[in-house]
């Protein structure tokens, strides 16, 4: 797996962030089982108890499901998913925006940019 | 668990053991050959020339073989103790007794093995010469004591040889354990040298150590001499018997106390004081 | 079976909030309060006279914890794990392992990985495989087959033959195919490239136990970071100046383990 630790935020967090990100686009389908803690912990090389952390907050905020026979679930809940969905992308376009208003990027530019190239493949970006 | 201490011990042991026991065996047999032709022709000043190059060398060659074979039971007590390989021994759910007492039948083992097979290699020699010797000793004693006696005699002899040649095994055993424990234990770095100029000084002062057993079987001998023939040593057979008893004793309890002590001294060394590094 | 699932489901999807919920998971039972794997009291151990390596050192391991005991050289972390093992005996303190004293009964529930190969040259990898099955009952062998194949090393190959790394790579899956309740590995890491690195730390991770506990010694903090519970900062002459929780040091100081240690020990 290619995700690595960067920087020096919490580990649960950016854990947290990577598999609400595989969640939501589908890595792991809605009603699907999810791979147990042992599992998710040796392909991310972390610590168990970390990973069963953030499967705790991932539950607690009903992206899994927990059945206690079969373990854990993605949840079905497309309401719920297009909700978190949508809380990422916004945040993540915040960020840009702000990372984009910091190197002194303003509004036309910007628009002008998504109306030019945002149809173009990615290879050509 | 000593079943399987042993059977590592005798297979790693195996290993350095068999190259000194061929050699042994390869020179013993030429060895006893060359021997008995000397003996043969004594006195023939053209062929003693010849015999004389190659009777060294495979007498060389007897030496060596026995000190590799009866020393790959100490190379072997180093390496697993001492060497590298001690970080696994010592970690092992294995007491230290046990592995002390695997070690020590090993030794026991290799060291007569090591004996057994230069016997056998000399066979030829030893029989002729036993042959030879019986021979003029029977034809020349005439008056011949009650057959009994000459048994028990024997069986005696026997006995206390067989008791003898354990204990000098045993202990020579033990003496070259708690050597190499000792110097490993204190002298650490240099511990491979300690060990060899101990050894120097154990083959000079080693004697010292059968004096003991040596007291108690030259009492047997008195004994067994005032049995056999009156006229030398004058006594009842009581008296006699009871000095080859006295005798046999001293050897018992000085083999068994020697070893006791050293056995005892290696297995404290290596529960208390022993720091692998 | 059925009606239980779907009633947990469907009551998480209404409440969209956490319940407290037997989870199907072993790591997630709870722990309950045990005795400590290891619990080192008032250790103390010297070379030399009036050197102490280790003086009243005091050190505890718990369950279901991988820490990491980080310090600069010849702080006295390896001399730690070879008391604990039993090879080095110690001039003070008590040693305790699962609440008994060390013995040579506790070496049946150590896994020791020395800094240092031990196996002689003339060897074979499937000798030393069947030496460890005949003495230590917990062994794996089909666990410690297939991490060799994983590792591609071959079992017909002599220990002389191999090369540093390998040989590390080796005496790791001998140590990690036990069932041991303590691990404790003395640099596991250092002479192995990064490939086997991230293989022999899924394997850690992988072999993790709720009732186990692994101690490992490394100075590849950057490494290991991610895979600890714990972590324990050693100085010169056997003090933890710091230890903790691995993860609570980034939520709190807002650095990586990597950067904390840079700075406690700076030259």
């Amino acid at each position: 797996m290619a995700w690595k630790i960067s920087g020096d935020l919490p580990i649960s967090q950016q854990l947290y962030a990577k598999l609400q990100t595989d969640i939501l686009s589908g890595v792991y389908p809605p009603g699907s089982q999810f791979p147990p803690v042992r599992k998710l912990a040796m392909d991310h090389s972390v610590n168990p108890n970390t990973m069963q952390k953030v499967m705790g907050l991932l539950e607690s905020e009903g992206l899994l499901l927990c059945s206690s026979t079969a373990g854990r679930f993605v949840t079905e809940d497309q309401a719920l998913l297009l909700k978190k969905k949508k809380q990422v992308q916004e945040s993540f376009l915040k960020e840009a925006l702000a990372e984009a208003r910091a190197l002194g990027i303003d509004k036309e530019q910007m628009t002008d940019f998504v109306l030019n190239h945002f149809d173009e493949s990615e290879e050509n970006l | 668990m000593l079943g399987k201490c042993l059977k590592y011990d005798f297979k790693e042991t195996f290993k350095l053991w068999w190259v000194g026991a061929l050699v042994s065996l390869l020179s013993a047999l030429p060895l006893s050959l060359l021997i008995f032709s000397i003996m043969n022709d004594i006195g023939d000043q053209s062929s003693f020339r010849w015999q004389v190059f190659p009777l060294m060398i495979c007498y060389i060659g007897v030496v060596v073989g026995m000190m590799i074979s009866l020393f790959s039971v100490y190379v072997r007590y180093y390496r697993h103790f001492f060497g590298k390989e001690a970080y696994l021994t010592f970690t092992l759910p294995v007491k230290r007794t046990t592995l002390f007492t695997s070690k020590y039948i090993t030794a026991l083992f290799f060291n007569i093995a090591s004996y057994a097979i230069l016997i056998f290699g000399m066979a030829g020699f030893m029989g002729y010469a036993i042959l030879d010797t019986a021979g003029s000793g029977f034809s020349g004693s005439a008056e011949r004591e009650s057959l009994v006696t000459m048994v028990i005699v024997a069986l005696i002899v026997i006995v206390v040889y067989a008791l003898f040649f354990l204990y000098t095994i045993s202990l020579s055993t033990l003496s070259y354990f708690f050597i190499i424990t000792f110097c490993g234990v204190y002298f650490k770095k240099y511990s491979l040298l300690a060990i060899i100029v101990a050894f120097f000084c154990l083959s000079f002062f080693g004697s010292y150590a059968m004096m003991l057993p040596m007291m108690g079987g030259m009492l047997g001998i008195f004994g067994l001499v005032g049995l056999i023939d009156a006229n030398i040593v004058s006594m009842g057979p009581l008296q006699g018997f009871a000095l080859i008893g006295a005798g046999l004793l001293l050897v018992i309890v000085a083999v068994t106390a020697l070893n006791m002590l050293l056995a005892f001294l290696s297995k404290e060394l290596l529960e208390r004081k022993l720091n692998v590094t | 079976m059925n009606g239980s699932v779907n009633e947990c489901l469907t009551d998480r999807t209404a409440e969209n909030q956490a319940v407290e919920t037997p989870p199907a998971d072993p790591l997630s039972e709870v722990m309950i309060e045990s005795t400590p794997i290891l619990c080192c009291k008032d250790l103390c151990k010297s070379y030399k006279k009036n050197k102490p390596v280790l003086k009243d050192f005091n050190f505890t391991v718990e369950a279901g914890k991988i820490t990491g005991l980080l310090g600069p050289n010849g702080c006295g972390k390896s001399t730690l794990l070879k008391l604990v093992s039993g090879i080095l005996v110690p001039d003070g303190g008590d040693i305790l392992l699962c609440g008994q004293k060390r013995s040579e009964k506790s070496n049946a529930l150590i896994s020791f990985l020395p800094d240092s190969p031990y196996f002689s040259g003339g060897q074979r990898v499937s000798s030393m495989l069947s030496y460890f099955a005949d003495f230590y009952p917990d062994f794996d062998m089909t666990l410690a087959k297939n991490m060799l194949a994983d590792l591609g090393i071959d079992p017909k190959a002599r220990f002389r033959t191999l090369s540093k790394g390998t040989k590390e790579k080796v005496q790791l899956v001998l140590v990690m195919s036990r069932r041991a309740k303590l691990y404790m590995l003395d640099e596991p890491l250092g002479g192995v490239d990064p490939a086997a690195r991230d293989y022999i730390l899924k394997t850690i991770i992988g072999n993790y136990s709720p009732d186990s506990a692994v101690v490992i010694t490394t100075h590849l903090i950057s490494d290991v970071e991610a895979a600890l519970d714990d972590f324990a900062f050693m100085n010169y002459g056997g003090q933890i100046l710091l230890s903790g929780s691995a993860d609570e040091v980034r939520e709190r100081e807002g650095k990586s383990l990597d950067t904390l240690f840079r700075e406690v020990f700076a030259c």
